[in-house]
């Protein structure tokens, strides 16, 4: 039997407003295995963002329970919630959030500079990470002398700077041409594959879903509306 | 995170916004140079005054009197040992006592050559001159074998354009002392005349320069300085009035062979209160100038302060311009924060780059600060000199700069930078990284 790695159980979400309370994700309870790849799918507004948000640990639910690789995340305080940020999860973000002003190394090198890792040691594996996405010759450039996908995949080996176990990715084709966007999700599939890393992968391109998780849960109005095997699954 | 990270990447955020830095440093360059240039003028009045203390030697002397109120006639006035030449001997056994001697100075004038000045001529006996109490440059020390010889201040012959000083040695030297005239004469002539006042007479007496002396004789509790000092002996053959202060009419049962006072010089300022302790102990009454000194220190103090509340104030201003600065920073790189918290950046290390950063600008203030204030100073102290030396002024150092200044001027910088900076820091520590990566 495989290993439970995320489980949500009763995971909600309300946000308030002059008022008016509107249930972002309602009573979610589902469990990814360690090692899986899981997309995430559904309409604009339908909760997937706020449930990546949440495994993240970026945002905080108002109900229920999340378990990461046998710690309950919801019971964290601020300080431990950033930890868990930095050693356990990766994420990649639809417009890719690298800082404008730094090189694709120095984006790359970020994360570890909040792990305290010596600066030749994280010079060193920012290196190694840009040259596995195939960007070795640009880790001097600044976001905006790359292309999408280019900044995608910095993006990419900035999410695996401190080894993370979990890689959320919020629509990460999203900006990106359907080849470009293919290039990521082989990218994501092999380090599905090759590392071990659990991936949940959001996107409301089913298709592309379909041919790389192995499962796929569909979201609609904050609850669980499908949760299917797909064509990824080995 | 380490804190050469929290330098490094404060540094670097500080590089991509030079504007708004050099903006933000020079108010505080303005606001802390002014703050040390009024500080260190403060520094300069008090050194300037304390330097002519030191240089007439005022706070090394104690003047040993005996007590006088003795309501008590059983009181143990004998226990007391009286001010004579064996108490002199003695106290200058004591530990850190340069040397003693009586309060014996006349009021006179003195002419050498054409120069012609009052003084209060010092007499001493000559011993005490080994004592080092008056510093022997040219010639030599007074000696009973030639009582009319003198010993005459450097800064007396000085004004006889003597610069070498063995020039003036052997000169003659007139002094013409205060007498009180009963002579049938000088009655008549009070009675005729209707004079008013006392019968007071002058008579002259020839002395020569047998030794220069390095600085004036100083001492008692009136300080004007002594320009000659003559033996004991020269003077007791001497008509002259010895009225040094209005003390001296109560004092004037002094039995013969001891003294009203007896002066005691310390080898420095800092003995001053152990040696004096001595003394109260044997039960004489001491006045030391040094207590002088204390309540000009409280005086000192007041001006300090007032110094540092107006230079200050130019301090806050500027530290509202790092607020201004820091709240914008964190406005600009709202979405950077989110990112930074995202990949696991904790609060305390996103305050840290902020305080660090605001320290960084209160530190480059600071050092700037004060090379301003160097600067200008030392322009203000140039033009007052100019100034002065045509006006006959001695050139002078109207500003300090000792290293607690600079130090401790620097370092309230940074403090007033880091406080101006903990605000906009919290706030960047409480950004909501969703809210922040949402945020375009």
């Amino acid at each position: 039997m495989e290993s439970v790695f995320i489980r949500t159980s009763n995971l909600s979400r309300v946000y308030s407003s002059g008022g008016a309370e509107l249930a972002a994700l309602w009573q979610v309870s589902i469990t990814v295995a360690k090692g899986a790849f899981v997309g995430i799918c559904g309409t604009s507004g339908s909760g997937k963002s706020t449930l990546i948000n949440l495994l993240g640990g970026l945002d905080t639910p108002t109900g229920g329970e999340i378990h990461v690789d046998g710690t309950c995340v919801t019971g964290l305080d601020r300080n431990s919630l950033a930890r868990y940020r930095l050693a356990t999860v990766g994420m990649i973000f639809q417009s890719f959030n690298l800082v404008p002003s730094n090189s694709a190394l120095e984006n790359v090198m970020l994360p570890m500079v909040f792990a305290e890792i010596p600066k030749a040691e994280r010079a060193r594996r920012a290196a190694g990470l840009l040259d596995q996405v195939g960007l070795a010759a640009r880790a001097s450039h600044r976001p905006k002398e790359l292309s999408g996908g280019e900044q995608q995949r910095v993006a990419i080996a900035r999410a695996l700077a401190n080894a993370p176990k979990l890689l959320l990715a919020d629509e990460p084709t999203g900006n990106l041409d359907s080849q470009t966007s293919r290039q990521i999700m082989r990218i994501l599939a092999e380090l599905n594959r090759e590392k071990g890393l659990t991936v949940v992968m959001i996107s409301h391109d089913r298709d592309l879903l379909e041919q790389h998780a192995e499962r796929i849960v569909t979201i609609q109005d904050g609850r669980i509306a499908s949760d299917s095997t797909a064509g990824g699954a080995r | 995170m380490k804190r050469t990270d929290q330098i490094a990447l404060a540094w670097d955020n500080l590089v991509k916004t030079k504007l708004r830095t050099f903006l933000t440093t020079s108010g505080i360059m303005i606001g802390t140079g002014s703050l040390i240039c009024m500080m260190a003028f403060g520094q300069g009045v008090q050194h300037n005054v304390k330097q002519q203390f030191d240089d007439l030697g005022l706070f090394n002397y104690i003047v040993v009197s005996q007590e006088r109120e003795t309501s008590d006639p059983a009181a143990p006035e004998a226990a007391v040992p009286p001010l004579d030449e064996a108490l002199m001997e003695s106290l200058c056994k004591l530990p850190h006592v340069e040397g003693a001697y009586p309060e014996l100075r006349f009021p006179a004038m003195v002419r050498i050559g054409e120069i012609e000045q009052f003084t209060l001529v010092q007499v001493l006996p000559a011993q005490s001159l080994s004592f080092s109490v008056v510093p022997i440059i040219a010639g030599e020390t007074l000696s009973a074998e030639d009582p009319q010889g003198a010993v005459v201040s450097m800064g007396f012959l000085r004004q006889l354009g003597a610069h070498p000083p063995p020039s003036h040695l052997g000169a003659s030297v007139e002094i013409r002392t205060l007498t009180l005239d009963f002579g049938l004469e000088s009655l008549l002539k009070m009675v005729f005349s209707q004079r008013r006042g006392l019968p007071i007479g002058q008579k002259d007496y020839a002395f020569h320069v047998r030794g220069v002396s390095s600085r004036a004789g100083m001492g008692g509790s009136i300080p004007i300085r002594s320009e000659v000092i003559i033996g004991m002996q020269a003077a007791a053959a001497m008509d002259k009035l010895e009225i040094n202060s209005l003390v001296d009419f109560f004092n004037s049962d002094t039995p013969p062979g001891t003294f009203n006072s007896i002066t005691v010089q310390v080898d420095s300022p800092t003995h001053v209160d152990a040696v004096r302790d001595t003394l109260k102990k044997q039960g004489f009454q001491t006045f030391a100038m040094l207590d002088q000194m204390e309540e000009m220190k409280q005086g000192f103090i007041i001006m300090d302060l007032f110094l540092l509340a107006i230079g200050m104030i130019g301090t806050l201003v500027s530290s509202l311009g790092i607020v201004n600065t820091m709240v914008m920073t964190v406005m600009e790189r709202y979405r950077e924060i989110g990112i930074m918290k995202a990949v696991g950046a904790p609060d305390r290390d996103i305050r840290a780059i902020f305080i660090v950063e605001s320290g960084l600008i209160g530190l480059i203030g600071g050092l700037m600060g004060l090379l301003l204030a160097w600067m200008v100073s030392h322009t203000i102290n140039f033009i007052v000199n100019v100034v002065g030396v045509r006006q006959g002024m001695p050139p002078m150092t109207y500003f300090t700069f000792p290293l607690w200044l600079c130090i401790s001027g620097v370092g309230l910088a940074i403090l007033v930078s880091i406080v101006a900076g903990l605000a906009p820091a919290q706030r960047a520590a409480s950004v909501d990284p969703v809210s922040a990566l949402r945020h375009d």
